[in-house]
């Protein structure tokens, strides 16, 4: 009796949960209608063809950000636009449960296959797969480890670039000491090895010390903030802080306020931060950031063209990079902070 | 007779030695002074607590110390509610990390509504602290009763919440992430004027309540009891089921204090990464107080110096700069090191060559 009732107890757990993840699939597919009435021109055009084109995206997380929440709603809106059928999953910080996931797109025969990895690596069997299915594979936002037959294309952003840009700019600034504090984002992710990769680089060669290097979990800001306390605790002297995402450099920020160091434009430390939420911009303005990178997540209508061009059979440019800006307190203005959307 | 002296002083430093090192207290200890040595070894200031200055200049104390002991507050108050639950259920409960998350989602949506930047609380702080213990209490009751009362093995039963948890923080969220007016930093930092940070003082708090508890009333003897033959207890007019509930229950409410202090950090919750794996390290200062995982006997002083043990460890790793790469060899072979010597064999092997070198001091004594 009492196993059967445990049994109960946890089905009913199981279906509520399942409930759950079904009520948040319908609210999105709510707002895709709401968004084709709205654009009922392009529907009438998209419904002309017999069939709607089917994209299975395999998204990082729900909730991880501002930045993924704008980057998230960016796909669903030009999606709805363009008439295209969204499937969309997330992979909650499961590198595993992403590849199953992207697994299982595949086996619902999706038209094609978008993927924004958690991991660079360990693609290749869901690639492989993608290939025989003859669903094209497309890379967004973060740039995974294939080799070029693999994938039909990519849009990425190139974190590498990125940090080449942050170590230009620390680099016209000539500081009298660099010494050089770098926070990493999640270790293996692509936004990490290529901007971690980009200041070890530039360090070598300008001759910069690196006196800390290490990846927080979760891009976390919390651990962040802890670990410049204990550097700061333990004596560790230091000019530049090169904080991987907005929200690591904001934690280091309050260490150093807790510690009556000054940072910023007029403060003793230097304070590189990357992605450039709307927040972050604003603590640029106010000359608490020296600079941030742009790492631009408005991906849904550039996914949306490029699957406009296969699906008219034109040739594409494989692997496309986003554009993106950087923003120095030096030149930022409020207009800037003002039309940015998230 | 000075020689007959020294005899007498190595004699009785020897029997001091055995002594302590039969003390339950002497391994968990040994291992955090232990620690503490390296590190000043490595760097000579690393006791060092200075009195500084913030950018509002209110007096904080700066220094390793206090960062550890300030820091440690999560891991600390999570360690007295794992202690109790490992002692009674025989297991250990997995999903804390993830109902952190749930009581960051509600204490962060209490405070601020559905706004992200709000320049003032959406409630009172006493509100959301309330609020979040309750959430932490609720669902430390739900793994409770599974366990206790459906006997699902603890680990498999918190296993859902594991799951779960953080996306159910997510949803509490509303899918936002504000960052609560400056206010609340206060419990999670300084409050301006004072210079000792707010957790720590936290902190004591908890472990002088959990202590007088455990002196005070029959938590201790009960825990223990159901943990070593749960029928025994029972046959004695124990109920253990309802034991095994309320030290689920306790470590709720630990959940949510811990909860509530790591979202004071930063002002801001993350519930995909607040506290990552942070079940891992409270099960492993368990461990390392001496306390067995199999439940029965338990030793909170020694879980309280393990959790302390092991933030000393991540500090340390942070201050060295240990490369990013190699920081989880680091740490697991350093705790491969520390668990080992606690295994039965190791200690046997020990506790023998004190005793040799204690005989051959009383030899010695003899044939002086």
């Amino acid at each position: 009796m009492k196993k059967l009732f445990s049994l109960f107890l946890v089905l009913a757990l199981v279906l509520s949960l399942v409930a759950c993840g079904t009520k948040a699939d319908t609210s999105t597919s709510s707002d895709n209608t709401t968004d084709t009435t709205d654009k009922a021109e392009e529907t009438k055009a998209a419904d002309t063809a017999d069939v709607k084109v089917v994209v299975g995206v395999v998204q990082t997380n729900a909730n991880e950000s501002d930045w993924r929440t704008a980057n998230t709603k960016s796909f669903n809106e030009a999606f709805g636009d363009a008439g295209f059928e969204l499937k969309m999953v997330f992979g909650e910080g499961d590198h595993a449960k992403q590849i199953s996931q992207a697994q299982q797109l595949i086996q619902e025969e999706v038209d094609y296959l978008v993927v924004l990895g958690l991991q660079a690596t360990g693609w290749e069997d869901v690639a492989k797969a993608a290939k025989e299915a003859g669903i094209p594979f497309i890379m967004a936002d973060r740039k995974l480890e294939l080799s070029e037959d693999l994938y039909t294309a990519m849009v990425c952003s190139d974190f590498e670039a990125e940090g080449v840009k942050a170590v230009d700019w620390l680099k016209k600034q000539a500081l009298a000491v660099n010494k050089i504090v770098v926070l990493g984002g999640d270790t293996g992710s692509s936004a990490q090895l290529g901007r971690s990769k980009a200041m070890e680089d530039g360090a070598k060669a300008n001759g910069w010390e690196i006196v800390f290097n290490q990846n927080m979990k979760g891009w976390d800001e919390t651990l962040a903030k802890q670990a410049v306390a204990d550097l700061i605790a333990s004596g560790t002297q230091f000019s530049v802080i090169y904080a991987e995402n907005d929200n690591m450099a904001r934690g280091a920020c309050d260490a150093m306020d807790a510690a009556g160091i000054t940072y910023g434009k007029d403060g003793d430390v230097k304070v590189i931060a990357f992605d450039a939420n709307k927040w972050a911009l604003e603590k640029v303005l106010a000359g608490q950031f020296n600079l941030d990178v742009e790492c631009n997540p408005l991906h849904g209508p550039r996914i949306v063209e490029l699957i406009n061009k296969l699906e008219a059979k034109e040739t594409v440019e494989k692997n496309a990079y986003v554009n993106e800006e950087m923003f120095d307190s030096a030149t930022i203005t409020k207009e800037i902070v003002d039309a940015r959307s998230y | 007779m000075t020689r007959n002296n020294n005899k007498l002083d190595t004699d009785r430093f020897a029997s001091v030695l055995k002594a302590l090192s039969r003390h339950r207290m002497f391994i968990p200890i040994a291992f955090l002074a232990f620690l503490l040595l390296i590190n000043v070894f490595i760097n000579p200031s690393f006791l060092r607590v200075s009195l500084g200055r913030d950018s509002t200049g209110s007096p904080v104390l700066i220094g390793n110390l206090i960062n550890i002991l300030n820091n440690a507050t999560e891991l600390v108050i999570l360690t007295i509610g794992m202690t109790l639950v490992t002692a009674s259920s025989r297991g250990q409960d997995i999903s804390i990390g993830a109902t952190v998350s749930i009581v960051g989602g509600v204490i962060m949506r209490v405070l601020c509504g559905n706004e992200t930047q709000p320049t003032q609380l959406h409630a009172p702080i006493l509100v959301a602290l309330l609020l979040g213990c309750l959430a932490g209490i609720a669902c430390g009751a739900f793994n409770g009763i599974l366990v206790s009362k459906f006997n699902i093995q603890p680990m498999v039963a918190t296993l859902i919440l594991f799951t779960a948890g953080r996306s159910i923080g997510s949803m509490a969220m509303g899918g936002l992430k504000p960052k609560a007016a400056a206010s609340f930093g206060y419990y999670g930092n300084f409050i301006p004027g004072f210079p000792v940070p707010t957790p720590i003082l936290i902190t004591i708090g908890a472990i002088v309540v959990t202590l007088f508890a455990l002196k005070r009333t029959n938590l201790s003897l009960y825990t223990r009891a159901v943990g070593i033959n749960d029928k025994a207890s029972s046959l004695n007019g124990l109920n253990p089921a309802l034991i095994k509930f309320l030290t689920f229950v306790i470590l709720g409410l630990c959940v949510g204090i811990a909860g509530f202090v790591q979202s004071s950090r930063v002002q801001t919750v993350n519930p995909y990464t607040i506290v990552p794996s942070i079940e891992m390290d409270v099960i492993l200062a368990v461990a390392l107080g001496g306390n067995s995982l199999g439940g029965g006997k338990f030793n909170m002083t020694g879980s309280i110096v393990g959790a302390y043990t092991i933030q000393t460890l991540t500090s340390m790793l942070t201050t060295l700069n240990v490369n990013t790469n190699a920081v989880p060899v680091f740490k697991a072979v350093i705790i491969i090191i520390l668990v080992a010597i606690q295994t039965p064999m190791l200690k046997s092997l020990f506790v023998k060559k004190v005793t040799l070198s204690n005989l051959t001091a009383g030899a010695g004594k003899e044939r002086g």
